[in-house]
């Protein structure tokens, strides 16, 4: 009876508690479900409010044998939430030539759909697209009349397709 | 040695629980009632065809879920299949049929579709909705108000004890320290850095939201006043915990700071957490609204008559349910058809303030001219 009783309380703390762990581990693994609440967020650094504020923002933009041409991400991958599009910018659209899981078919499948969506938002022809380039900027956004803006971007993710 | 007085402490702290988060069966009854009317007209039942229609190469599941069993997304007709159960599973919950299964299965099929709709990289913290589901099986949200209720064949789950209510509590505790424990960099007692005012300028200037308060809260200039929202956010989600074992008064008072908590984040942020308010009803003395008739629980004489006419409602409302999915009509709430999602929300956490505030006014009351300073195991 013990035995059971202490199996059964233990069983569910684990269910609260390894989770949780895990999450905020060095190994980053959530698992689902979990019981975690939304936590965490910016912490606003010095100077905010009174000089400037930072903002952070993702680009995509389409790598054509013409040029770049710059593409919302939320519009390009609808009906996927727009939130999650983040994520899937970083994976690289899942087309990143480290991921072995993928077959060909898969692949050249996922490259049709996304070119197809290209061309709908850009009206660029399939032929012309060669791949998608996804940016992260830190804007340093200061306060006044003139409004300077300080940039500095970095590439998170370069696909073929 | 340490096993007797771990097993006593535990046993006192579960025993401590179970007082403070019992919750008066009819009460539950009319939550469930409630629970299934708001998801039905108006939150709406979660839709999953739409996972159906993104690629496989954009496929990441966590690597601990249901999805990472599967190599792909599943088939438009599995979620075809789970659009079209879910509402009808609603509809029997809310006539309370057979309502410990069908709490079990919604809550079943709602975790195996979110694991798929987090398969983009990104899991939601909304874990309350199916952990409801689920932990309400274990208890008597069916026992009254309910087909269930006028069938003599009582379902074995939870049949003992109630532990849904306990276990809710405590999920809902220790995911406010979830959310706590990521923020103890926000108590920095620094007047130059402050976080929920960059939660604010997030809102603002990049997800482009001005509703309700957010362009009030932006002239507030006060680094005093953003370091004490820090401190205060931080402490009361960190109380949480121990405030499901203290009173029973005190966790419901905690349940009503955690309502304003909700409203004061959605008109600053325009960030709804109405799910999770909804979830606090559970600890509501819903008899209080909608008191029993008190004819007793023996006068069953039409018991039958009503569970038919019950059935046959039930039955009808599913036909045209059936139908009308038949014909392709995509039914997921009513609310979407008259109001917007914002006034709908702001709606209902106004309405959780006022019962919160209602609450808090009549302990207060109470404490000071009735002089009843007593928490008794069902002094609500």
């Amino acid at each position: 009876m013990k035995k059971r009783y202490f199996v059964s309380r233990a069983l569910i703390l684990c269910f609260l508690v390894v989770p949780f762990v895990l999450t905020y581990s060095p190994l980053g693994l959530e698992p689902y479900p979990a019981v975690i609440f939304p936590g965490g967020g910016p912490h606003l650094g010095k100077h905010l409010g009174s000089e400037f504020r930072v903002q952070h923002e993702s680009r995509l933009y389409m790598l054509t044998d013409r040029g770049e041409i710059k593409v919302d991400y939320a519009r390009l991958v609808k009906p996927i939430p727009a939130g999650n599009a983040i994520y899937v910018m970083n994976n690289g659209f899942g087309l990143r030539n480290s991921r072995s899981d993928l077959s060909v078919t898969t692949r050249e499948e996922g490259a049709g759909w996304i070119k197809g969506r290209l061309k709908k938002l850009t009206g660029v022809d399939e032929k012309h697209i060669k791949g998608l380039k996804y940016i992260r900027c830190r804007l340093q956004i200061y306060y006044g009349p003139e409004g300077q803006i300080k940039e500095k971007c970095r590439i998170k993710s370069v696909t073929s397709l | 040695m340490l096993i007797r007085p771990i097993f006593t402490i535990l046993i006192y702290l579960e025993k401590r629980l179970h007082e403070i988060a019992y919750v008066n069966p009819r009460s539950l009854s009319i939550f469930r009632i409630i629970f299934a009317s708001f998801y039905l007209f108006v939150f709406g039942i979660p839709g999953y065809s739409w996972i159906s229609q993104a690629p496989d190469i954009f496929f990441n599941p966590p690597a601990l879920s249901v999805a990472a069993l599967f190599s792909e997304f599943p088939s438009a007709a599995f979620f075809q299949v789970v659009d079209f159960l879910l509402p009808l599973l609603f509809i029997l919950l809310l006539f309370g049929y057979k309502t410990r299964y069908v709490s079990l299965i919604l809550s079943l099929l709602i975790i195996i579709c979110n694991s798929f709709k987090y398969s983009f990289g990104k899991i939601d913290h909304v874990i309350i909705f199916e952990l409801t589901l689920l932990l309400m099986a274990f208890s008597d949200w069916g026992k009254y108000y309910s087909i269930d209720s006028y069938n003599r064949i009582q379902n074995r789950l939870g049949k003992k004890r109630n532990y849904g209510t306990s276990l809710l509590a405590l999920c809902i505790g220790f995911g406010f320290l979830t959310a706590a424990v990521p923020k103890y960099t926000w108590v920095d007692l620094d007047l130059s850095t402050q976080a929920v005012r960059g939660w604010l300028n997030t809102a603002y200037y990049v997800k482009k939201t001005d509703k309700y308060l957010v362009g009030w809260f932006m002239e507030l200039k006060s680094n005093l006043f953003w370091e004490v929202m820090d401190i205060l956010g931080f402490l009361f989600e960190v109380t949480f915990i121990a405030a499901c074992f203290m009173s029973r008064r005190i966790f419901r008072v905690w349940l009503c700071f955690a309502v304003f908590f909700h409203l004061i984040i959605y008109l600053m942020l325009n960030i709804g957490f109405v799910h999770q308010v909804l979830v606090y009803g559970a600890f509501v003395d819903w008899t209080k609204v909608f008191p029993a008739d008190n004819k007793g629980e023996g006068s069953r004489t039409c018991s039958r008559d009503i569970r038919k006419w019950l059935l046959t409602v039930l039955g009808v409302i599913l036909c045209i349910y059936g139908t009308v999915s038949l014909l392709g009509v995509s039914y997921r709430s009513l609310y979407s058809l008259f109001f917007s999602s914002y006034d709908v929300k702001l709606f209902i956490l106004l309405c959780s303030s006022i019962i919160a505030v209602y609450y808090l006014v009549s302990i207060l009351y109470r404490y000071l001219f009735s002089g009843r300073r007593t928490n008794t195991t069902h002094d609500p």
